[in-house]
């Protein structure tokens, strides 16, 4: 793999993320050439969303960012847990889980303007975590989307590739 | 249809590979065929092809239609536009400003000046100009630049920001621009939730430094007719309206505008599934006189109607090349059907299927071979109930594969026409500058007008011989089918004969090309005369005994 062509602000937007500790979000893992990465996110005091409970959020950032909008979907991700304060040595396997809201479909897909046509080359990877954060904190409809299960059948592996028609901007 | 100078030939190649749906048809047109011919300005007679703002064309059948390409349609339409406003009733306002307005309102002047009467500031906002301040836009070169989104840090470079000040380099807003203008609609500052609009002229400027800068680019956008927001907003526009259809002819940025109720008479054809009616069938042409069905967006398919064509097309898809090689390197298991190729020597097969050994000579049950061996040398009269049942569905394929490999004959014919006549219009061309540079006058555009006429009713008769044979196919068996045949075979020959002429005018015996041109004049004119009555007859015949129901599509094939 090669650099991308736009390293320098990648790299920027990489070191402003390490450095600045978002509440709630953590940088997970991300690969040498800061093109994909896996952010935890937790959501404190949501009567929705247990504190306990992390999700995990898929960032792929594409050739033409950032006059493009990165690729960014939910993910289950298998961690080891080490914050369970059982003193046994077992290691206790977790799965994540894809958060449940209107505007998330059970494969991880998020249906949110911002990484579609509201995206210009001034937002960035931290205004995209912010915007999902908030739009789970403000959730308070326990429900996937209406058209979930006939989504998930027919989606594309790749979110962008879907056409979401942006129709309800309460939630 | 409008008859001028810009000559028109446009092939069609069948793609077997390609899905049904609209793209069945790969067309490739000259890319010279509108200067045919053009003999500058010396001659000013020569026919210039003029848009009117109020007749509009007919087409072969009675539709009511504008011929455009984009460029045309920006100049008289939307520009035109602009110009009413600008300098009649919205003298207040900037060029910028009104070519912003009208693009958010979908170009419909009444509206932007209802609107602007009703609350100025609100369309203003609405559109994303500045209100009560004035448009403060820059674009200006600066020196040690360190740009927020590509975070580069530049010696030197130009800066852009609209009023509100959001400023980014260059090359940024270039390619920011460039991908937001496949949307075709109004592009705001970068700064996310700035609501601030791009105005057209500024994208003109910004392309222009960067293609030189960048892209050692010479090329400037010199008019509005190529500035990129409005090219982009125009091919938006025609794609989401149902009155405009682009020509369907390769690289041709030509469209037809139809007249009147488009929804009405959209509507009746697709309604009418399977009529017969051949005369609503809508042709138009677009501006490089590439005509082409506006239902069904496919090539002039006369005498066929649009459904037929459908079928046609599908069936093509489907079978033929594969139909074609599977006739002619297979044969059937004489048990299963399952077509076998034979890759060895021995004739003893055995079905990878249903397992049954055969000989590939007799195609009778190997077994039989056991005793008298090789019993199948023996010449026997009566066929076998088995190789008649065979038959008939290899009939059923013979036919179609008959009526196929002419249209795929005559399809391919218009590419070698095209081929021989774009020669001649070199030739042709070549001898006018000669007699130009030498003083000569004595051959001038009228005198060789004939030869774009005949070149045109060449490929316009290939063409529509081309759809009789899917037509034909289709035509159920009566004495009136026999009639479309005679006449059909008419149209064949003298469409061979005419460019036989033309192939005799090009052939490398002939060294005076052009000698051979004035000579055949006459034989060219009458031919092309005739073939164009012949087709005519032909289609206008099958309209008539299809009205009356003399011909019928049989729905069994």
């Amino acid at each position: 793999m090669s650099r991308h062509p736009f390293h320098r602000r990648l790299l920027k937007e990489y070191q402003s993320l390490s450095q600045a500790t978002l509440p709630g979000i953590k940088l997970v893992s991300n690969d040498e050439n800061l093109t994909n990465f896996i952010f935890q996110i937790r959501i404190a005091n949501h009567n929705l969303y247990p504190d306990y409970e992390r999700y995990y959020l898929s960032i792929n950032i594409t050739q033409d960012y950032p006059v493009d909008c990165p690729q960014v979907k939910f993910i289950i991700y298998e961690s080891v847990d080490d914050d369970k304060e059982d003193s046994d040595s077992i290691e206790i396997i977790e799965k994540s889980k894809i958060p449940i809201h209107p505007h998330i479909y059970s494969n991880g897909h998020i249906c949110l303007n911002l990484l579609g046509e509201d995206w210009t080359p001034a937002c960035s990877i931290e205004s995209i975590l912010l915007s999902i954060q908030s739009m789970l904190n403000t959730n308070d409809k326990l429900e996937r989307p209406p058209d979930n299960d006939s989504y998930i059948k027919h989606a594309p592996l790749d979110p962008k590739r879907s056409r979401f028609v942006y129709h309800d901007d309460n939630v | 249809m409008s008859d001028d100078d810009s000559d028109i030939f446009f092939e069609y190649e069948y793609d077997q590979e390609d899905d049904l749906d609209e793209s069945s048809f790969c067309f490739s047109s000259d890319g010279e065929d509108d200067v045919m011919f053009d003999v500058d300005g010396e001659n000013s007679d020569t026919p210039q092809t003029k848009i009117s703002d109020t007749l509009a064309n007919v087409g072969a059948n009675g539709t009511l239609y504008y011929p455009w390409n984009v460029e045309q349609f920006i100049e008289n339409k939307l520009l035109a536009k602009l110009d009413k406003l600008a300098n009649g009733t919205l003298t207040a306002c900037s060029i910028d400003e009104l070519l912003i307005m009208l693009q958010v309102k979908g170009w419909q002047e009444d509206e932007v000046l209802n609107d602007y009467f009703d609350n100025r500031d609100k369309l203003y906002e609405a559109c994303g100009l500045p209100v009560g301040v004035p448009m403060r836009n820059t674009l200006k070169k600066i020196k040690n630049y360190s740009c927020f989104v590509c975070c580069e840090d530049y010696s030197e470079t130009y800066v852009y920001s609209l009023t509100c000040g959001h400023t980014y380099c260059i090359n940024c807003y270039y390619s920011y621009i460039s991908n937001e203008l496949a949307n075709g609609g109004p592009i705001t500052c970068i700064e996310p939730d700035c609501k601030y609009t791009i105005p057209y002229r500024d994208v003109t400027d910004i392309f222009d430094i960067v293609n030189k800068t960048n892209h050692g680019g010479v090329t400037t956008i010199k008019s509005m007719v190529e500035n990129p927001l409005l090219v982009a907003n125009t091919k938006a526009m025609i794609n989401s309206k149902r009155k405009y259809k682009w020509c369907p002819a390769t690289d041709c940025n030509g469209f037809a505008e139809l007249v009147g109720n488009v929804n009405d008479s959209v509507e009746s054809l697709s309604s009418a599934k399977e009529s017969v009616d051949i005369s609503k069938v809508p042709i138009v042409t677009c501006s490089e006189n590439h005509e082409f069905c506006f239902d069904c967006n496919y090539e002039n398919h006369l005498p066929c109607p649009c459904w037929i064509v459908k079928k046609w097309i599908k069936k093509c898809n489907d079978d033929s090349e594969t139909a074609n090689w599977i006739d002619a390197n297979t044969h059937g298991c004489p048990q299963c059907q399952s077509a076998i190729e034979k890759n060895g020597g021995c004739n003893h097969m055995t079905c990878k299927k249903c397992k049954f050994e055969f000989c590939w000579i007799c195609f009778e049950d190997w077994k039989k071979h056991r005793n008298d061996y090789y019993s199948c040398n023996k010449y026997r009269n009566e066929r076998q109930e088995d190789e008649q049942r065979k038959n008939r569905s290899k009939q059923s394929l013979e036919r179609y594969l008959h009526f196929y490999k002419r249209f795929a004959i005559h399809e391919n014919s218009m590419k070698g026409d095209l081929k021989t006549m774009a020669q001649i219009d070199t030739y042709t061309r070549l001898y006018m500058e000669d007699l130009r540079d030498q003083g000569k006058k004595n051959l001038s555009w009228n005198d060789i007008q004939f030869l774009p006429t005949a070149m045109r009713a060449l490929q316009n008769g290939r063409k529509a011989l081309k759809w009789t044979y899917c037509f034909a196919y289709y035509l159920g068996k009566s004495n009136f089918a026999t009639i479309f045949e005679g006449n059909q075979d008419f149209l064949n020959k003298t469409v061979e004969d005419l460019s036989e002429v033309f192939e005799q005018i090009m052939s490398k015996k002939n060294p005076d090309k052009v000698g051979m041109i004035l000579k055949n004049k006459t034989k060219l004119r009458n031919l092309s005369e005739l073939v164009n009555s012949r087709k005519n007859m032909l289609i206008n015949g099958a309209r008539a005994n299809l009205d009356d129901g003399l011909l019928w599509f049989d729905n069994e094939i």
